[in-house]
């Protein structure tokens, strides 16, 4: 191990920080030095001429998701706003999505690669006191994020990388299961996200990043996929 | 510590990219067109011949898929299933038909030849005969389906099929966690917490190492790319790591001890391709 992510000093400052990327702080700190508007956010460029650009994109996601669902359970109304069931639920997506965040920058620069900065959440249109919108907000993240796996397997070249995605990605796709769930029962997916074949969407990495830029102050933006 | 990711580094710049080469080729047209161009696919390829290579992932992904289907259908039909679930069970039936009709169109469109088993050929004993033994056997086929498509993904060359793959992966996982949650109170764990060990004899191999563990581990698993997440990792319980990453399972059409159709087998009681009905 070249490099592991530090522990939040404390929960508090973790959410003063309102960032995604804590566990990566090390892994970039050089990056973010050479920020000059950390406002407006960084210009990330994900190569996908090699599979680093690939786990870069999955970083970049399990960021998004991560930072989102922290702040879920971080909001000073978490318990009131959710079912007890609804907690327990929200607190192991929390980890789930951290576990994967953090073991992406670690990866990445085990393997030798440089992980993308730190980002930063754009979340000011979500109201986190709101169960219904803090649900449909997880419900498009986590759908987002499966078909961001299933359109991006196919760009990685590596056997190994391959089946760690598949790993993450079915964990994902159970996490949109139990919310689409929460959202109306016996629900499994949102409308429109399986086809009449029984075919969960795969969406290109160009699409994923349009629908994912609204919530992320950082430009990112994909180059060299694969024709 | 070396981990594996350091092992496999050299690969990401000096393999050749068998996949992304053949990007170029079908990987940007339907699934049809894509399936039709596969030049390994001879229309004389007899039936034996088709369980190598892509073909034979895809027929091995149909077997599970009629089992599944025949599973749902049985359980529709056996009157045990609570109204208030039922139309997530016919939803389910649904995406399992529906993955039956898809793989065995693929399969035809390229050529090959699909396997033939009808809903008959499958037996589940008295798993049918109670809402619990239902919902136990349902969670236990779908996690097998998840880990068996996990398992041989990276093996598909193909990029078209390797899509349909993974889109039918993730619909299976999202089978898995509504299913998953019918058996528990508080139902809040969709994901696999757990070593499974509470599960029937018959479906806790499915939580348990495939063959061989090194490739294949239990799904209490916690190290990923070589790295021992549970503590490398600072904030989150072993329990939280391992729930945090699904496993890949063994399994192969021409090897009845792999650890798939060892668990598949168990509730396969007809012939393939006897054209009964």
């Amino acid at each position: 191990m070249s490099v592991l992510p530090p522990a939040p000093t404390t929960r508090r400052d973790f959410f003063k920080r309102a960032g995604f990327g804590l566990g990566a702080v090390a892994v970039v700190s050089t990056i973010q030095a050479c920020d000059s508007d950390p406002v407006e956010g960084d210009a990330v460029v994900l190569d996908f001429s090699n599979d680093f650009g690939v786990l870069n994109y999955a970083y970049a996601l399990e960021q998004l998701e991560a930072g989102f669902y922290a702040t879920v359970v971080g909001d000073a109304a978490f318990s009131n706003t959710f079912s007890s069931d609804e907690q327990s639920i929200l607190r192991d997506l929390a980890a789930h999505e951290g576990i994967h965040r953090d073991f992406f920058a670690a990866a990445i620069a085990d393997a030798g690669g440089t992980a993308i900065p730190t980002l930063t959440p754009n979340f000011g249109d979500i109201d986190f006191g709101d169960r219904d919108n803090v649900l449909a907000v997880a419900q498009t993240f986590e759908d987002l994020g499966v078909s961001a796996y299933n359109g991006a397997g196919k760009y990685i070249e590596n056997a190994t990388y391959l089946t760690l995605a598949g790993k993450i990605v079915s964990v994902e796709a159970r996490h949109a299961s139990v919310i689409a769930g929460l959202i109306m029962d016996n629900s499994i997916a949102a409308s429109g996200q399986i086809d009449s074949n029984g075919l969960d969407l795969a969406r290109e990495p160009d699409d994923v990043l349009r629908l994912a830029a609204p919530y992320i102050m950082d430009t990112i933006r994909v180059t060299n996929v694969p024709a | 510590m070396t981990s594996l990711l350091n092992l496999i580094d050299t690969e990401l710049t000096d393999a050749p990219s068998t996949r992304r080469g053949a990007l170029g080729s079908v990987g940007r047209l339907g699934l049809g067109a894509a399936l039709a161009a596969v030049p390994f696919l001879k229309p004389s390829a007899a039936k034996a011949q088709t369980l190598a290579g892509d073909a034979g992932i895809l027929n091995y992904a149909l077997t599970l898929e009629y089992l599944e289907r025949s599973f749902y259908a049985q359980a529709l039909s056996s009157g045990n299933i609570p109204s208030s679930v039922r139309p997530l069970f016919q939803t389910i039936y649904d995406d399992e038909a529906a993955h039956v009709d898809f793989l065995r169109n693929a399969l035809i469109g390229a050529e090959a030849d699909p396997v033939d088993y009808t809903d008959s050929d499958f037996e589940f004993g008295d798993f049918i005969d109670s809402f619990g033994g239902i919902a136990a056997l349902a969670q236990g086929l779908e996690d097998t389906g998840v880990r068996a498509y996990k398992g041989r993904a990276a093996d598909i060359t193909t990029p078209a099929y390797l899509e349909a793959a993974l889109r039918i992966h993730s619909v299976e996982a999202r089978h898995a966690a509504a299913i998953r949650r019918l058996s528990q109170s508080p139902a809040t764990k969709g994901w696999i917490s757990g070593d499974g060990s509470s599960a029937p004899a018959a479906i806790r191999p499915v939580y348990g190492a495939g063959q061989p563990a090194s490739m294949f581990p239990a799904e209490s698993n916690t190290t990923q790319g070589g790295i021992n997440l549970a503590t490398a990792l600072n904030g989150y319980t072993a329990t939280q790591v391992a729930e945090a990453f699904d496993e890949p399972l063994d399994g192969s059409l021409d090897m009845p001890s792999s650890t798939v159709i060892s668990i598949a087998g168990q509730f396969i009681t007809g012939d393939e391709g006897d054209g009964d009905d």
